[in-house]
């Protein structure tokens, strides 16, 4: 049955045969119908007293795979149905059970009240899996028509639909079921309706399946009303075109599945502008989008179905991030470029902030030469030093400890009470030090530093404020050789140099602070 | 970030000035040798993370062996903007640009601690 509209829409596909082989004839359409019913009838009801039935009975059907198949070979069709077409040999039940797999990470986030109900046997996680194909695409266009069950439904969304969906749509064109019947109601009686509510199916997803994600179902449910609203005719001939639109555009991926894709969703959302409102794309509708791409590209490979959709998470954000503008160029190679050039613009700002007077410049030319000229005064600045060490060096025959302790607190004082205060310290501090120094390489090894020397200089620091200022007081203003001060100074620079990261933050910028409030 | 600069300015002085007690025990000490300990400690404060640090320690490792070899590539090299900016980043000949970019930030973020701190010594040791 549903060769003969496929062949009409798409005359040139050989490939929608197979299509068709799941559909395998009337006794299979028997039980549709008896599914449809059942279904139709609760799911205008309650959504949970309907459940128990979706499920038993496809799983006593034995025509359960096939079912499966054909609506998830109309569930892609939306994404990409070129390459369901051309990836249609490959669709074996099993392949729908891999593809289920796929779809198996979003499931269970969007309807774990019901699994509950349900044993956890191996033949329901893949019943499940399979099910959950519709949540892809095709059951919110299912919904949707059903205008009534929808605001009540909302929770249930996702859920149920998957379950609902295809056999709601074969049970609508068996029996007639209430609402969508009313539409498809002058078509439904012989078997090409089924392929018409099919091809339906996709016109009524394609418009829908922007913003059914995007939360905002009001709209998405007017919409599909509006679709719904056309006649048979007229969805016939959308669907038609939809689908030669991506056939064409499923055309180039051939070549590199991912970049293909890309390149198709772009072309997607410049081909039906209308359908994408404006700019700003939901992110959620283009990680499903994506999420089916990729497990449709990984499917040939005969990959794992999870691996599939793991593979596909890494990806996902580079893709939203890539996107393309309107009017800007969409093959890989462009692609790649914007984002290299992007990258690099943000490691330019970047160091624009870094090197100073490099705010003012604009251009990348004059940027680089500014950088390149701070870089080198920087390592001639290191020279310099160096060669000043060389000479200062051999004067002093320092201890590197005590050294080593000055240093440290007075460069990390530098940072931290910025650059205003760093001559105030050196200048505050230079005539203390050489005593100090001198003290030190006697004084501390004999004051049984680790012991005695630590608890000191743990106590001005955690009593903190109140007896540390008055010890710099007096070191600053005072005489060098008063022993309490200088040890209060010495063992501070010594607990910095010896603790190592995690204090220093804390005594280092204290004693900056305290040198600046008291002074 | 203050963080990460103070705990390598912290570094960058105790094996500076290890090397420079060292280099005080030697015979002669001459600016170059002080600045290769400049480098030298700074790279290894910053650690194998970076790959301007890598370069660096492993220029240092094999000094002997390839002293003539790096010569000679930095002849070659271009005289762009971008190989200016190749030559003075070390292990920056190999890298692509963004990499560079990156690199050049961190190593101007050392290079700027790094002549902080060797002022303060030197203000110490000079006084």
């Amino acid at each position: 049955m549903d060769i003969e509209i496929k062949n009409d829409s798409e005359p040139e596909k050989g490939n929608d045969q197979e299509v068709s082989m799941h559909y395998q004839s009337p006794n299979i359409s028997s039980e549709w119908q008896l599914n449809g019913s059942n279904l139709t009838n609760s799911s205008m009801g309650m959504a949970d007293s309907f459940c128990p039935t979706t499920w038993d009975q496809p799983t006593t059907n034995s025509s359960n795979l096939g079912i499966c198949d054909a609506s998830v070979q109309i569930d892609l069709g939306p994404f990409r149905a070129g390459v369901d077409r051309t990836l249609g040999p490959n669709w074996t039940p099993s392949n729908a059970m891999l593809k289920g797999g796929m779809f198996l990470p979003p499931v269970p986030m969007m309807l774990p009240q019901r699994l509950d109900q349900f044993p956890a046997d191996s033949g329901f996680i893949e019943r499940a899996a399979r099910f959950s194909c519709f949540s892809g695409g095709n059951f919110g266009d299912m919904m949707n028509p059903f205008s009534i069950p929808e605001s009540s439904m909302n929770p249930y969304y996702r859920g149920l639909a998957p379950m609902q969906g295809p056999q709601e749509v074969l049970a609508s064109n068996g029996l007639k079921s209430p609402q969508k019947m009313q539409h498809l109601s002058n078509v439904a009686e012989s078997s090409k309706d089924v392929s018409l509510t099919v091809d339906r199916k996709d016109t009524e997803r394609s418009p829908l399946k922007n913003e059914k994600k995007s939360e905002t179902f009001g709209k998405s449910l007017d919409e599909a009303k509006e679709v719904a609203g056309v006649s048979g005719n007229e969805s016939d001939e959308a669907g038609c075109s939809g689908r030669q639109e991506e056939m064409e555009g499923a055309g180039e991926e051939s070549c590199g599945k991912n970049i293909g894709s890309k390149k198709r969703k772009r072309g997607g959302q410049d081909t039906e502008p209308d359908q994408m409102k404006g700019a700003p794309q939901p992110p959620p509708k283009i990680q499903k989008g994506e999420q089916n791409l990729n497990s449709i590209a990984s499917k040939p490979g005969g990959k794992n179905g999870k691996l599939g959709s793991q593979f596909s998470d890494p990806t996902k954000e580079e893709y939203i991030h890539v996107r393309a503008r309107r009017g800007q160029a969409t093959n890989s190679h462009s692609l790649a470029e914007r984002i290299r050039r992007e990258k690099i613009s943000e490691r330019m700002k970047y160091l624009q902030d870094l090197v100073p007077g490099c705010n003012k410049v604009t251009g990348k030319a004059v940027m680089l030469d500014e950088i390149i000229n701070y870089v080198q005064s920087l390592q001639r600045q290191v020279e310099f030093l160096s060669m000043k060490l060389a000479t200062v060096n051999p004067r002093l025959d320092f201890d590197i400890d005590s050294l080593l302790a000055k240093d440290i607190l007075q460069s990390r004082a530098g940072p931290s009470s910025s650059l205003a205060f760093l001559p105030d310290m050196t200048m505050a501090y230079p005539p203390l030090h050489p005593p100090q120094a001198g003290m030190l390489q006697s004084g501390l090894p004999g004051y049984g530093f680790p012991s005695e020397a630590f608890r000191r200089a743990i106590n001005p620091h955690l009593a903190s404020t109140s007896c540390g200022p008055g010890d710099y007081k007096d070191t600053s203003s005072q005489a060098p050789n008063e022993w309490d001060n200088e040890l209060h100074n010495v063992v501070q620079m010594g607990l910095n140099s010896n603790v190592p990261s995690s204090s220093q933050d804390l005594s280092g910028s204290l004693p900056a602070g305290q040198m600046k409030a008291e002074p | 970030m203050t963080t990460r600069s103070s705990i390598i300015r912290t570094r960058f002085a105790y094996r500076f000035l290890h090397s420079l007690g060292k280099l005080n025990q030697q015979a002669k000490t001459n600016s170059r040798r002080v600045k290769h300990a400049a480098y030298t400690s700074m790279a290894s404060a910053v650690g194998s993370k970076r790959a301007w640090s890598r370069a660096v320690l492993s220029k240092i490792r094999n000094r002997s062996l390839n002293r003539n070899l790096l010569k000679k590539k930095r002849r070659s090299s271009e005289e762009s903007r971008f190989g200016e900016l190749r030559k003075l980043v070390p292990g920056g000949e190999v890298m692509n640009f963004y990499n560079l970019l990156d690199e050049t930030a961190d190593y101007i973020n050392c290079l700027t601690s790094q002549v902080q701190v060797m002022k303060n010594i030197l203000n110490l040791l000079s006084t």
